[in-house]
């Protein structure tokens, strides 16, 4: 073979062999190993123990390490898988319903997957994954516990505590403590108190403000209810009393026996305003000037709740400071005619259905020594302790006090007419007797109603009028008349029928009148009270100028043994008070909250012979 | 293309007709290729890569110079030689990573086939043995092909993507040297510069489909650069 043959023969190799570009082989990255362990860590779960599981639980799993690119888990409760997920953070959580489970100790595993965390090429792929498992165990009880038992309140170190006794079991998720307030007209009012720890026998109520409250503590479990049982507590949680002064009036209270828990004394006046714990006793002056009010009322309250809803306020409504110094007295006393009267401490008239009953009291025990039953359903009035007049539709029964007998009895028909028998009884009617002289307004319709002022020695109409409205008074010396809202006088001449002013009164509304004996002072009862002088009246037509105003009453006695008047301030449980005012000065000089006594009335509360009473017999220490 | 081939082939056969004699020589050539387009693709392949993995990726070849060859054949005369040649050259570039868990490979491999015509120039008129000093051109078509290749190796598994383009480009190479004859036998250094015309990189399995750069534009294969290339030869008198 010549050369250039051979040289054709391995052409061909040499291009095949050498000629086309081999890319070169590179030697391989060290990665170095990550040689992190897997720990899976779930809240509120210890290896080795055993965790109850008794309300859906929502579990937090966190895979160690972090910040790798792949984590996923599975959950098996006995190898029932509950939950898988798959994510790139290191946290998962799920949630486990023991309503899903049998009752038991049950297993719990958790399988966990992660990248390998190297850096290889795998690892970065997601292809490099380490697994790793771990196990607890759970406790699954469904079944109730025993009622709460042998509950009941102390109060320790001014600290109103409940106790109780635990159940058998402390499978449940809190104690309901429902807490009724009873307001002093048994209004309830309720509210849950939790306490969420199950291990706990005791709980200290820091909002028990103090009156008549009712626990009942009850189980709550994840799915059972177990009411416990009732039990009652009160006390009263500060005493408040009011401690009049010329100078400087104040209201003393004492440390109250819950100076521990979280509650507060709120005073709110319109001029004054000041919060004190009661942890110690006090004072509280009250910045009011000679013939200045102010409105404030007291308040047992949680600390930070509003006082105007939180439970058992306690208020007092006014407290007046005025004077006025003219000596003289009033004589007239005014009951009302649907309910009892109290005559000087010592006898109470009675209406009742069909008939009346006036009693002579014991002056100590004010228990009923004597008794007279009055076959007439009428008002029992009387003046001055001595004589008691009572008034019904037809007929006048003078009454002997010291001797309980009927000495008199006067036929209203007689005197004023035919027409007196088509006259009804009804709460139209309005009665008064004076020294000398009975007024009566009979109201037999809207537009015709009469107003009679009868002579009682003579029994001879000295006026009639017919009129409208519903407020008539008559003074003691008979010198004026409260009739329509306006004063009529006859001072000046005995004609009635003569008036020689006419004024409007405010308010309109008038609960009862009051004439001092020399008739220069008369005390209008409304909303709120205002002592006038009729003597001067305006010049022209308009209304009479209070010369002074004192604290709202509904009703007024005179006590001319201690020379005081007394009444009832307040239309409801909550605001009632009685005030006693020398009937000189009209300085106020004794008062009693009634708001602490659940079982107050609204209706009378007088001052007699220096001891507080009421229509119910509530009798009140002198304080 | 076929006009091309036909003037070659008619000059050729012409210059055979009139020629002392025929030259075979075979002949290798080393230089520098542009492939601007080809390294732009190579370095966003790269850049999206590192983007979705933290890897320490290696350049290992980065279109190196590579050894090509040539053929040709001469049918001489006294100071021009005229014939045809083929050649081929071929380079790449490949990206690297792996480590125990598997390897990761990204290979560009380029190959080109050229033929054409070329005409040797030969100034000098002295019949001695020194060797002689030579101006040559040649002129053809270059037939390119652009491999992807694409592993990713993990463990026992094997992903491969590979893709496959195609191109056509015109070249026109000049060059000087010189010719140093042995005996029928001869030795020719040269050194040479490729100004290639390229054409477009489409799919191999569909024409209508071409290789883009990332601006949008068509991508190409360009072999433009310097050769420095030696052949050796025999020749035989035509009587």
């Amino acid at each position: 073979m010549n050369p250039l043959s051979k040289l054709l023969n391995v052409l061909p190799f040499f291009i095949l062999i050498g000629c086309l570009y081999k890319p070169v082989e590179e030697p391989l990255t060290s990665v170095r190993l990550n040689s992190t362990t897997t720990s899976i860590n779930l809240t509120g779960l210890t290896n080795g123990l055993v965790m109850p599981l008794y309300k859906k639980n929502t579990f937090q799993i966190t895979v160690s390490p972090s910040g790798l690119k792949y984590y996923s888990i599975e959950v098996f409760v006995e190898d029932q898988l509950q939950f898988s997920q798959s994510s790139s953070s290191n946290y998962f959580s799920f949630e486990l319903d023991p309503k899903n489970f049998s009752d038991g100790e049950k297993k719990i595993r958790i399988l966990s997957k992660r990248s390998s965390g190297t850096k290889s090429l795998a690892d970065l792929l997601g292809n490099e994954i380490v697994s790793s498992e771990n196990s607890w165990k759970l406790l699954i009880d469904k079944t109730p516990p025993n009622q709460v038992s042998n509950s009941k309140i102390e109060i320790i170190d001014g600290k109103s505590i409940i106790k109780w006794d635990k159940p058998n079991k402390e499978n449940f998720l809190e104690y309901n403590i429902v807490r009724t307030y009873y307001s002093k007209t048994n209004q309830e009012s309720s509210d849950t108190l939790k306490v969420t720890d199950p291990k706990l026998s005791s709980f200290h109520d820091t909002n028990y403000v103090g009156g008549k409250v009712s626990y009942q503590i009850d189980i709550k479990g994840y799915q059972f209810y177990v009411a416990g049982i009732k039990f009652f507590f009160d006390c009263v949680p500060i005493s408040i009393e009011f401690q009049p002064d010329r100078i400087s009036p104040y209201f003393f209270y004492s440390k109250s026996i819950l100076y521990n828990n979280s509650i507060e004394v709120a005073w709110y006046g319109s001029n004054f305003y000041s919060l004190r714990p009661p942890t110690s006793s006090g004072k509280i002056d009250i910045n009011v000037k000679f013939g200045e009010f102010i409105d404030f009322n007291v308040f047992v309250k949680p600390i930070g709740k509003d006082a105007y809803n939180t439970k058992g306020n306690y208020s007092i409504s006014r407290v007046a400071y005025l004077g006025y110094k003219t000596k003289s007295y009033f004589t007239n006393i005014y009951f009302s005619q649907q309910y009892p009267a109290y005559f000087l401490g010592s006898f109470k008239g009675e209406r009742l259905a069909s008939n009346c009953m006036v009693y002579k009291l014991d002056k100590e025990t004010k228990n009923p020594i004597d008794s007279l039953n009055i076959p007439f359903n009428g008002i029992v009035m009387s003046q001055n302790g001595s004589l008691a007049y009572l008034v019904t539709s037809k007929k006048l029964l003078k009454l002997d006090l010291s001797t309980l007998d009927i000495v008199e009895t006067i036929d209203f028909t007689s005197i004023i007419g035919s027409g007196i028998t088509s006259y009804t009884y009804d709460s139209f009617d309005y009665y008064g007797v004076t020294n000398d002289n009975l007024f009566y307004y009979k109201a037999s319709g809207t537009n015709s109603a009469t107003l009679y002022i009868m002579n009682l020695t003579t029994k001879n109409i000295l006026w009639s009028k017919k009129a409208n409205g519903s407020n008539h008074y008559l003074s003691q010396n008979s010198q004026y008349l409260l009739h329509e809202n306006a004063l009529y006088d006859r001072s000046q001449t005995n004609n009635w029928s003569k008036l020689l002013g006419k004024f409007l009164l405010e308010p309109n509304s008038i609960n009862g009148v009051v004439f001092r004996e020399n008739n220069d002072v008369m005390l209008l009862l409304g909303s709120k009270a205002q002592i006038y002088d009729p003597s001067t009246p305006p010049s022209s037509f308009g209304y009479l100028t209070p010369k002074s105003t004192i604290a709202g009453s509904t009703y007024l006695y005179y006590d001319p043994t201690s020379n005081t008047l007394s009444g009832k301030s307040g239309f409801n449980s909550n605001n009632q008070f009685i005030e006693v005012v020398d009937a000189t000065t009209l300085f106020p000089i004794k008062r009693v909250d009634l708001v602490l006594d659940n079982n107050t009335p609204w209706y009378t509360a007088l001052y007699v012979n220096n001891t507080f009473f009421h229509e119910k017999g509530l009798f009140i220490p002198n304080p | 293309m076929k006009t091309f081939f036909f003037s070659i082939t008619l000059i050729t056969i012409s210059n055979l007709c009139v020629s002392q004699g025929v030259q075979f020589s075979f002949g290798a050539n080393y230089g520098s290729y542009n492939l601007s387009d080809i390294k732009l693709l190579r370095n966003d392949f790269r850049q999206q890569l590192l983007s979705s993995l933290p890897i320490s990726i290696a350049t290992v070849n980065d279109f190196p110079s590579h050894v090509g060859f040539d053929l040709q054949i001469l049918f001489t005369q006294k100071k021009f030689n005229m014939g045809g040649f083929a050649s081929i050259n071929s380079t790449g570039s490949r990206l690297y990573y792996g480590d125990y868990s598997g390897h990761l490979t990204f290979d560009q491999l380029l190959k080109s086939i050229g033929i054409g015509g070329l005409i040797e120039f030969i100034p000098s008129k002295k019949e001695n043995k020194r060797a002689k000093f030579i101006v040559s051109s040649k002129a053809g078509i270059a037939l390119n092909s652009y491999d992807l290749d694409y592993v990713l190796q993990l463990g026992q598994s094997v992903d491969l993507q590979q893709l496959s383009f195609r191109s056509t480009n015109i070249f026109m190479m000049p060059g000087i040297g010189f010719k140093k004859k042995i005996g029928a036998f001869h030795f020719q250094p040269e050194i040479r510069y490729l100004i290639d015309i390229p054409g477009n990189l489409k799919l191999s399995t569909d024409s209508n489909l071409t290789l883009n750069k990332p601006n949008g534009d068509t991508a190409n294969a360009s072999w433009s650069g310097f050769r420095i290339a030696i052949s050796i030869g025999y020749e035989k008198k035509i009587k």
